[in-house]
Formats: structure tokens, C-alpha cells, sequence
């Protein structure tokens, strides 16, 4: 009754659409039929049903709790805890907004390495500055700003009138309204859309980004790649306070861990650098991230200055 | 419809879930695989209770997870056998089932969970299951198609099950995380 060559993911994709079609107006004594029929031809059918179908019964614990179908505020979503963690993280390194006006029209904004902000421009915009982030606003258009280093979450205001422009370096990007990450890595620009279009220009090159969608732009090429929204929403979780990896390399992992401190993880060895590693971290914590390699995955780490030199 | 075995499953095996997912994040290294060995583990557990109900499920989830580690090591030959010889010390922690949480903390981290879905697939399932519309007055009130909320719907219910029952790829980490730290002494 075990098969073995449909894979988790599919299965249980096949037992929500059961389950949606079971939860819906529709739902008929043909239905059920075939449903019986599905669920018989495998046990790991079933499994996976049942599972769904127990989180989907479980959630009937919300009806009548104060939760509006809406969304205003896309920060608003922050639970308690996150805000918490949140806090203690920007006061355990003793973060502060580098806020300053060097002349009367240009608007500076900065965060320290560890450090993440949040920027309301005066358009209604609200601009999320991650670790090590340096980020220019002119006084007198609003509509315009300059990524000069690091990553920035734009959640744009609407204003058909007025496109929004990040100048990053070389690249340019318009927007009408929406949600997306710039990020600078050297000479490259890379842009992340959440919600909405963006068109990414760098010198002659253009192209128009959706939702989901990533490219990169680098000396006058752009080479574009298309997620899946979880992915997307892993990238983005920096605004939360966490990094988090799915079927991350190390080597990458730590790439990441490295942008937003001052220690360095160094991997050492190619083996160790490809292991596939999972998981929500938060960014700073890069001691007990150590440690899960050292303990979870049994590497050996070792100090040496400022890098922690990771070997098999 | 759910017989004995169904609610027996319900009951003790989803409960473990979290035990099970931190056995396999420790002792597989693929975290590609991880879906599909949970996944394989329930099927084994709910086939060989077919024939009798274990006394401890928590702890025959585990070790069925460890049998088919085992098989799949053997298969494969990458991985050493000894690395799963024996449940280790964390895992015996695990072994007595987390999620008989209160109402009120269950009931927190469902609300943790509908925060993280993406904002449009929320938004349906706040109408759903908070205001409690069926699907055909969710899409009219929305003004989008049944098609679309039936999607929304199916992506809500997979996040809110892995929100919950292993709390999401982020819980046992952390957990994890906390429990190295109590170890650790520089922390």
C-alpha cells in the first residue's frame, strides 16, 4: 500500500485540495466517492489528509477572536513576540538611527551592522532598512530615493502621478505602488518583488519584475529568476528579526549570518560548505547558530580572531 | 469518515510531531527529505497500527523514524549507520508528547500562525474560519473568484498544519537553539 515515487509535497497538496473542496459549498455524495477511493489507495493518502484535516478543524478555535480580514499596516502583523525580540535585539547592541541632515535637501539614513529600522516617508512610504544599510532621501521629491549600500524593504505608497525611484547605483527602479527589496552586493543590485510590478533598469537594459519575481543587475545585464511565495516571504524575513534558511548550503547560511556581524563565519572545506541546512535564526545570535553546527550537524569550529573557522 | 485509527492518529501521533521533526533535522542532514520521511513515518506508524495500537506512540514514532533512517542510510550508502544506533539523549527528552497546551496557548499560536500567512491567503481564511462565511461569501465579498479562495484555502490549511503541529521549519530550531544555549556557558 506504500508507493514510492509520489513525493510528500505532491500528496499533500492533493489532500488540501480534498480538504478545500470538503470545506466548500459544494460538497456532494460523488465527491466523497472518490475521496473514499483516494484515501484507500494509500496509506500515506491518508496520513496526510488526516493531518490537514485535524490543523484545518483546529483552527475552528479562531471563529468569533478579534482579528480583522485586513491588512492595513504591513508591519501591523508583527506578534508580540516578534516586536519583542525585535526590541531586545536593537537593545542588546545598543542600535541607534544615524539620522542626520549634512545639508538642507538631501535626508540620510543609516543602520549599524545587526541593526534594522524602519523609515516613514513623508509620500506615506515606508522604507525597511536592514543590516549595515545606507539610504539617501531628497527633501523636496519625496518619490526619490538612493540605495548606497545594504538591503532596503520598500512598501511604496500608491500615486499613479509620481513613479517611485530607487537609484542603486547603476540600476534604477520605478514603481507605481508596491512591495519590494533592493539589495547591494558590490557593484550588483538585486530586487526581490513581494507584491505589485517594479521595472529594474540599468543602463540600457530594462525589464519589468511581478511579484515573486527576482533579478539581479550587474554592469549592464540583468539576469531575472522566478520564487514561490514562501520562498519570497523567507527572503523578507529579515523585517521580523529572522533569517531563515530551507534547503540553504552552509556556505550560503553563512554568507547570510555574515552580513549582520561582526564575527565571521568562515567555512573552510567544501564538504561542510554544501550540507543542506534548515531553519528560522535570529541574525545576531551567531553563537548558538555556531553551536547548532558544532552539536546538530558535528562540525568542528574554531576562534581565530574575529572568524570562526568551520571545518568537517 | 474518521474511524478509531484515524482519531488514534489524530491524537497521539500528531502530537509528536515536533519530537519527530527535531529526530530528523539532527540525523538527516538533507533537509530536502525532510517532508517526505515525516510523511513515510506516519504511513509506517499508522500501517503497523493496523495490527495494534503501541502503548508509547510518541516514542514508536521515534522509532520507527530511526528503522527508516537506518533503511535509508543503507540504501543510499552516504550516510554512516551509526549515526542513528541509538535515539540520543535529546530525542529521550522528547519523548512525552508537547502540544496538550492549554486552550489559550493553542489558541495563541494559531493567531501566531494566520500572521504569517501571505497577506491575500489571510485574508481569506480570517473570513473563513474567524467570521465563519462559507467560501462562496468570502469570494463574493472579496469580489474574486471561488477558484481563488479554493487555492488561497489549500495554501492556508498546509501553513497553519506545519505551524502547529511541528511549529513551523523556525519552532524546533529555536527550541533547539534555547536548549543548546542552557548547555553552552558562554551565553
Amino acid at each position: 500500500m506504500i508507493e514510492s515515487n509520489k513525493n510528500a509535497g505532491a500528496i499533500e497538496a492533493e489532500a488540501a485540495d480534498w480538504l478545500t473542496r470538503q470545506d466548500g459549498d459544494d460538497w456532494t455524495a460523488a465527491g466523497q466517492h472518490e475521496l473514499d477511493a483516494w484515501l484507500a489507495a494509500d496509506t500515506r493518502h491518508r496520513v496526510a489528509w488526516l493531518r490537514l484535516r485535524a490543523a484545518w478543524r483546529q483552527a475552528d478555535a479562531l471563529r468569533g477572536e478579534p482579528i480583522a480580514a485586513a491588512q492595513r499596516a504591513p508591519l501591523a502583523r508583527f506578534s508580540t513576540w516578534r516586536i519583542a525580540a525585535g526590541v531586545a535585539l536593537a537593545c542588546a547592541i545598543g542600535a541607534q538611527l544615524v539620522h542626520m541632515q549634512d545639508d538642507s535637501r538631501v535626508q540620510r539614513y543609516a543602520t549599524r551592522v545587526g541593526e534594522s529600522r524602519l523609515v516613514a516617508l513623508s509620500d506615506g512610504s515606508r522604507v525597511t532598512l536592514n543590516t549595515d544599510t545606507r539610504l539617501r532621501a531628497a527633501r523636496d521629491d519625496a518619490r526619490t530615493v538612493w540605495l548606497d549600500g545594504g538591503e532596503a524593504y520598500f512598501d511604496i505608497a500608491h500615486d499613479p502621478q509620481h513613479p517611485f525611484v530607487v537609484q542603486a547605483g547603476a540600476s534604477r527602479i520605478t514603481v507605481l505602488g508596491t512591495r519590494f527589496t533592493v539589495r547591494r552586493e558590490g557593484d550588483a543590485t538585486r530586487v526581490l518583488v513581494a507584491q505589485g510590478s517594479v521595472r529594474l533598469s540599468e543602463g540600457p537594459a530594462s525589464i519589468d519584475l511581478v511579484h515573486d519575481q527576482e533579478a539581479s543587475a550587474h554592469d549592464g545585464a540583468i539576469v531575472r529568476s522566478t520564487h514561490d511565495r514562501a520562498s519570497t516571504e523567507r527572503q523578507l524575513a529579515w523585517r521580523e528579526g529572522r533569517i531563515v534558511f530551507d534547503q540553504t548550503t552552509l556556505q550560503d547560511a553563512a554568507r547570510e549570518f555574515n552580513r549582520y556581524n561582526d564575527y565571521q563565519i568562515v567555512v573552510d572545506d567544501p564538504g561542510a560548505g554544501a550540507i543542506v541546512l534548515g531553519g528560522s535564526f535570529a541574525p545576531t545570535n551567531i553563537d548558538g547558530f555556531v553551536r547548532l553546527l558544532e552539536q546538530g550537524f558535528g562540525l568542528q569550529t574554531k576562534r581565530r580572531g574575529k572568524d570562526i573557522v568551520v571545518s568537517r | 469518515m474518521p474511524n478509531d485509527l484515524d482519531e488514534w492518529f489524530i491524537h497521539e501521533v500528531l502530537p509528536a510531531e515536533g519530537a519527530l521533526m527535531r529526530y530528523l533535522r539532527r540525523n538527516w542532514r538533507d533537509a530536502s527529505e525532510w517532508t517526505d520521511l515525516r510523511q513515510e513515518v506516519y504511513a509506517r506508524v499508522y500501517e503497523s497500527a493496523k495490527a495494534g495500537l503501541p502503548e508509547r506512540p510518541a516514542a514508536f514514532v521515534l522509532a520507527t523514524a530511526r528503522n527508516l533512517l537506518i533503511d535509508r542510510a543503507r540504501k543510499s550508502q552516504v550516510v554512516s549507520i551509526e549515526a542513528f544506533a541509538e535515539l540520543d539523549d535529546m530525542a529521550r527528552d522528547e519523548l512525552t508528547p508537547e502540544r496538550h497546551a492549554s486552550g489559550r496557548a493553542e489558541l495563541a499560536v494559531l493567531i501566531d500562525a494566520l500572521e504569517a500567512l501571505p497577506p491575500r491567503c489571510r485574508e481569506v481564511v480570517v473570513r473563513r474560519k474567524v467570521h465563519g462565511m462559507s467560501q462562496r461569501e468570502v469570494a463574493h465579498e472579496m469580489g474574486i473568484a471561488e477558484d481563488t479562495v479554493e487555492k488561497q484555502i489549500a495554501n492556508g490549511m498546509r501553513a497553519l498544519a506545519d505551524a502547529l503541529f511541528a511549529r513551523g521549519i523556525g519552532a524546533g530550531i529555536v527550541k533547539l537553539e534555547r536548549k543548546l544555549r542552557k548547555r553552552g556557558t558562554d551565553d
